[in-house]
């Protein structure tokens, strides 16, 4: 994923001009507040998957790392310049092993290839709920392994899901331009390659909703830090629950 | 010599008063050839020429520079060049070959000829020597040689004539090769240059500066007065349509329609932006345009618009202003009034809609009439076809409840207080206000209102039936049923809406509003009577349309509770409303009143003095019932088979104006102010007027919005006596017809309350949404992409889908088939008459064949039994992972089940199964079912090991085998059945209907 990432990050350099002009955004999102007990997911429908697992799955609605860094947050420049850029070749990958999506939230390209791979051998069925795309659903026998499909139009934030195993989640983000990252466990993020520009970095969380700064990318290697901090009442609510 | 003879007039003075008044005439005539010239039609004739002329410019201009920027039209101009250098190189040449072709083509002449001549002859000789060998001649022999002989030559002649007519083709391909290319590069030229030659040609025909000289004289010339009756430029335009008549008393004649002698760029998108009257219409893909399906030559404009079609100047065409500042600036700018003695004026344009109805009558939804649309289900909503008469709601049913039990269900105090307000208990009910109306709200008429609703709330009691009650078995507990009322499909027709809410008037929302909003019940009825009525409202009334939602005693119970127990159900101020006490002087008046209509007032005197006074309310009670008109939305007993008390509306838009009463009240003297004004305050012509209680208007206030008016105005515009021709109908197909009776069920119990059908409906798929959010843990942005597979099906495309026989049944005594949806399909106790309509309505939309689909033989399912099995398993395509089978269910909560395959024998069509298996998105998009076949990938899609890899064959086993779990399940019931024993099929749907419903950690 990373280096595809990369790749295209290259590639765009590489097109710009000034490409020496551009700069790096990073930061690290943390949570605070009280962290909920999360529901692990009862496998039992499928036997399949009930046997790929020794310890129980959480839900993936929030994911810490050590020091409370948050994983599966979409970080993306909200005011982008508006300009074709080149999409990449390589694939995104989706897994579907253990019943479970990885990644569980992803950013692709309009046009980039999306791969999605059953590893677990029992039936997925892969069912976009996306509004400006063609909504899709395939079925995924364990006899076939992979297949790719492609978004043509920019859409922010669908759900993916497996109606056989209705557990199964992951949110995809299609982009018009390459200035996005999704937070790993360590809950840090790199955009890279922007120019010169004031830029509204947009945070998104499945559950704890946007979050926007502005940063200032001044001129040749500027690197500014925007650091996130969520913290959501109603998520104390839902651990009361 | 004679004297002069006497005269007593002057003659020179004579001469001048001759010529002065000769002169005066000249200069009369002189006028009135001018006033009749100068037409204001002409000027916009003459502007309108202007702006033609500009815009063909500018796309000429276009179209030029295109071809400059044309590679291969530029190409071809140098090509051109030198093909036609290279053909006149070759004209020495080409007039040698000219002068050979014409030889030869000299001689082929001659020799075709002399083939013919002798052809003739050996059809003589033929003649000849069949007669003579018929008759035995003697000349026998001679007339043989003879055909013998010109048949050798005959053959010869022909043989000659097919060479020649070789050589003349190859000298004239020869010829014709010469020219040949420069011929090519002329047509595809011509063909680049297609849309400039045209415009260039226009432009001639119209621009004076593109005009040859001759041509520009002719064209100033030919509009001069006098030699213009010739052939103008401009001149009257019409369209005379042949189906469509104007009744001028006693005859029938075409409509002429003349509005495109102004109007003229009416259906040529290039003037879209022009001011009007120049201004193309909006949607010609639906109008004008000669392709669509309302083409002007076919329609004209006064179909719909309404005006005079023959009128060639404003006033004359009754154009109708939309505002009053357009009145204002018509008046201005082009002295606009209306046009008296002519019966349809323009409809003023936000009213348009109405012109739809004249054919479209039949249809439910007219596609495209918003504002008609909303009118029409205003219209079934409020019930104003219970007191008015309209033909397109004839047997529709009564609007409000059945008060033949109304001592059951409410108090008398409770229905005094209703009757007398009834927004005062509920904001939004359709309960219409008869009372507190701007002719009734002095201190009088207050008086006599109380005792009017006395006398009324006395005879609906005194003359009300007992139903028998049940008491209710178990507790009920109002938070697990307010969670039943969010989950089982209450929400499809009810709201529950404690204080206004400010909703825009449209359609979905009055999907919502069939029934009552759910608040105050426990003001108004006790919990015994919901409970009672929640399990079988067909006791009540037998065509109610409330369904019976089969809920366990448990969950009515516990309805019943949330409904009168909690905090929606309480009304205390409503509750505490002072009632008047009883006034007898008034009960007397009243009584008196409808006694004196039949007798006099001695007798009325004597028999009202021998009434006690119950006598004296019941029967003053029984008379206000039928002058409000009380029973023509409700059942009353001693009402049935009453006329309805209002105008009959079927042709109200077609009322004279001078029969509406537009007392002193100053509106435009129109029918949409009537109506508007009517709608609004129905009571206001009574205003300055002097009228006795009997005698003043009595329609009822609906509270209807300034919205909600118009649209209705749209309808009663649209109700004309007009109809067009009978060309002009549409419904006149038996699909039509079967579509717009399906329709007529299909509004009447709101299925699109909770059904999409014909692409709109689904009133309750936002509640099932807030239902995810508050009761199944779901965030917003899950739920919204999940909310559809939760709510009631989408019904597009039942009729390929399903067995009219199963569908039938299925109306009759719906069962589960989709176990993770809480709401459920209601019985709504269809007669066989409903259900028949609904059914063929079905097949009528996917235009199936009605009633029966076709068959898979037990012998073709049983040969794909092995196939289809393997497909089936769960190494192949793992149907059981969601799908029930029988008895079995897959793993999990019955959320991400899918439909019981014994069910698909008897319910679906064979043929829909393979196009369901080949791509379900397109038959329903969204289902969960996903596409194991995708034309994408369909080489890939199936296993390579079973059928040869052959998807087509493997979809084919698969069905017939899922058909063939069907067929083993009848066999196990019949034999079941046979024992005696109860319907295993019952036993089994019921068992999960019970599981299915159970709320998960229950």
């Amino acid at each position: 994923m990373r280096n595809e990432k990369y790749t295209c990050f290259l590639l765009v350099i590489l097109m710009m001009t000034f490409a020496a002009q551009a700069g790096t955004i990073k930061g690290t999102i943390v949570y605070e507040g009280p962290i909920p007990k999360l529901k692990p997911i009862n496998m039992e429908a499928d036997p399949i998957c009930h046997a790929k697992h020794d310890t129980p799955v959480l839900v993936e609605t929030l994911v810490l790392g050590e020091g409370r860094t948050m994983a599966n947050v979409f970080v993306h420049v909200k005011n982008a310049p508006k300009k074709s850029y080149e999409t990449p070749e390589e694939p995104v990958v989706i897994s579907q092993k253990g019943c479970v999506y990885t990644p569980h939230v992803l950013g692709i390209m309009v046009d980039q290839p999306m791969k999605i791979m059953n590893e677990d051998g029992t039936l997925h069925n892969v069912h976009a709920l996306c509004k400006t795309n063609k909504e899709f659903n395939v079925a995924m026998p364990g006899f076939r392994k992979e297949f790719t499909k492609t978004f043509k139009e920019e859409e922010f934030m669908f759900l993916m899901k497996c109606d056989v195993h209705p557990w199964m989640s992951a949110w995809i983000s299609v982009m018009g331009h390459p200035f996005f990252d999704t937070t790993g466990k360590e809950g840090t993020y790199e955009i890279k390659g922007l120019p010169p520009g004031v830029w509204q970095i947009e945070v998104w969380h499945e559950r704890l909703k946007t979050q926007t700064r502005t940063v200032k990318i001044a001129g040749k290697d500027d690197v500014q830090v925007a650091d996130f901090t969520y913290q959501h009442p109603s998520l104390k609510k839902k651990a009361a629950k | 010599m004679s004297e002069p003879q006497e005269r007593y007039y002057n003659i020179a003075k004579l001469n001048k008063v001759f010529a002065i008044s000769s002169l005066v005439l000249l200069g009369t005539i002189g006028w009135m050839l001018l006033d009749d010239y100068a037409r204001r039609w002409k000027g916009y004739q003459r502007e309108f020429r202007s702006y033609e002329v500009e815009k063909t410019r500018v796309k000429f201009d276009k179209e030029k520079n295109l071809l400059k920027d044309q590679e291969r039209y530029q190409e071809l101009l140098v090509e051109r060049e030198a093909a036609q250098a290279a053909y006149d190189a070759n004209s020495a040449g080409l007039v040698d070959l000219r002068t050979e072709l014409e030889a030869v083509q000299g001689e082929n002449d001659l020799l075709v000829q002399q083939y013919r001549f002798t052809k003739a002859e050996l059809d003589a000789a033929k003649y000849q020597y069949e007669e003579a060998k018929n008759h035995n001649s003697s000349n026998l022999d001679r007339a043989e040689e003879a055909f013998d002989v010109l048949q050798a030559q005959e053959k010869q002649q022909k043989l000659a004539v097919e060479v020649s007519d070789q050589e003349v083709q190859q000298k004239r391909d020869a010829f014709d090769a010469l020219g040949v290319h420069l011929k090519e590069i002329e047509r595809e030229q011509g063909r680049l240059a297609q849309e400039k030659t045209l415009l260039e040609n226009k432009l001639e025909k119209i621009d004076q500066h593109a005009m040859t000289l001759p041509n520009l004289v002719a064209d100033l010339v030919r509009d001069l007065p006098l030699i213009d009756m010739a052939s103008p430029n401009y001149k009257i335009r019409q369209v005379v349509l042949k189906d469509l008549k104007d009744d001028l008393n006693f005859m029938q004649v075409p409509k002429v329609e003349r509005c495109i002698t102004c109007h003229l760029g009416i259906d040529n998108l290039d003037y879209k932006d022009l001011p009007q009257p120049f201004r193309t219409h909006s949607n010609l893909e639906q109008y004008v345009d000669n392709d669509s399906p309302h083409p002007l030559e076919d329609f004209g404009c006064t179909s719909c618009h309404g005006g005079r079609g023959r009128g060639t100047d404003f006033v004359t065409a009754a154009h109708t202003p939309s505002s009053d500042e357009q009145k204002k600036e018509w008046e201005e700018q082009y002295n606009w009034e209306a046009f008296h003695h002519w019966d349809t004026p323009m409809v003023p344009l936000q009213y348009t809609e109405s012109g739809c109805f004249k054919c479209h009558s039949g249809e439910t939804v007219i596609a495209g009439a918003e504002n008609l649309n909303l009118g029409l289900q205003l219209i079934e909503r409020a019930g104003c076809y219970t007191c008015h008469e309209i033909e397109k709601y004839k047997g529709w049913m009564q609007p409000g409840p059945n008060l033949k039990a109304i001592g059951t269900k409410v108090t008398p105090e409770w229905a005094r207080r209703w009757i007398a307000d009834p927004h005062s208990f509920r904001h939004n009910t359709w309960m219409p206000a008869f009372w507190g109306q701007s002719n009734n709200s002095d201190p009088n008429s207050q008086a006599r209102a109380d005792q009017e609703v006395r006398s009324i709330a006395h005879y609906l009691f005194a003359a009300s039936k007992e139903i028998e009650l049940t008491d209710i078995p178990v507790p009920g507990d109002p938070v697990r049923g307010e969670e039943l009322v969010a989950s089982v499909g209450c929400f499809g027709c009810h709201k529950i809406e404690p204080d206004p809410v400010v909703t825009p008037a449209t359609r979905q929302n009055l999907q919502r509003e069939q029934g009552p909003n759910l608040i105050g019940l426990g003001s108004k009825t006790s919990a015994t009577w919901v409970f009672n009525w929640l399990k079988d409202p067909h006791r009540f009334r037998a065509d109610t349309r409330m369904p019976n939602l089969r809920l366990t005693d448990q969950e009515a119970a516990d309805i019943a509770a949330y409904l009168t127990q909690s905090d929606i159900s309480k009304r205390d101020d409503f509750d505490r409303k002072p009632l008047a006490p009883i006034d007898e002087a008034i009960v007397d008046t009243l009584v008196t009143e409808f006694l004196t209509r039949t007798m006099t007032r001695a007798q009325a005197d004597e028999q009202r003095a021998g009434m006690a006074l119950d006598d004296k309310l019941e029967y003053a009670g029984q008379k206000l019932i039928a002058h409000y008109g009380c029973f023509s939305c409700h059942a009353i007993e001693g009402f049935d088979d009453m006329k309805p008390i209002g105008t009959a509306l079927t042709q109200e838009g077609s009322k004279s104006i001078h029969n509406l009463d537009f007392g002193f009240i100053h509106i435009d003297h129109s029918r949409q102010a009537w109506f508007k004004q009517k709608l609004k305050e129905p009571r206001i012509f009574d205003e300055n007027r002097v009228k006795t209680p009997g005698e003043k208007l009595r329609m009822p206030n609906f509270n209807f919005t300034d919205e909600e008016a118009d649209a209705l105005v749209t309808v009663l515009l649209g109700f004309t006596k007009a109809k067009p021709g009978h060309l002009k109908l549409t419904g006149a197909s038996v699909e039509e017809q079967y579509i717009q009776e399906g329709q007529r069920v299909v509004r009447q119990f709101n299925c699109q309350g909770c059904h999409e059908l014909e692409g709109e409906g689904g009133a309750i798929q936002p509640k099932v949404f807030d239902w995810l959010v508050k009761y199944q843990d779901k965030e917003e942005n899950e739920a919204d992409a999940v909310f559809k597979s939760f709510s009631p099906p989408n019904l597009i495309g039942e009729g390929k889908k399903v067995h009219a026989q199963w569908l039938f049944d299925f109306l009759h005594a719906p069962s589960t088939i989709r176990p993770w949806l809480k709401t459920r399909m209601p019985t709504f106790n269809f007669t066989a008459a409903q259900s028949n309509a609904l059914v063929r309505y079905f097949s009528a939309l996917d235009r199936v064949d009605f009633p029966f689909a076709e068959m898979v033989s037990d012998a073709e399912i049983a040969r794909d039994y092995e196939d289809g099995k393997k497909l089936f398993s769960e190494e192949y395509l793992a149907c059981g992972k969601c799908h029930i089978v029988g008895d079995q269910t897959p793993g999990g909560s019955a959320d991400s089940w899918a439909p019981d395959f014994t069910l698909a024998r008897d319910r679906l069509k064979p043929q829909w199964m393979i196009d369901w298996l080949m791509d379900p998105q397109a038959l329903l998009p969204g289902t969960k079912m996903p596409g194991y076949f995708e034309a994408e990938y369909f080489d890939d899609a199936g296993p390579e090991d079973i059928l040869g890899g052959d998807e087509t064959l493997q979809i084919k086993a698969l069905r017939n085998f899922i058909l063939g779990l069907g067929a083993e399940k009848g066999k196990t019931e019949s034999s079941a059945r046979s024992d005696d024993r109860p319907d295993p099929k019952q036993t089994v749907v019921g068992g999960r209907v019970s599981k299915a419903f159970t709320v998960p950690g229950d």
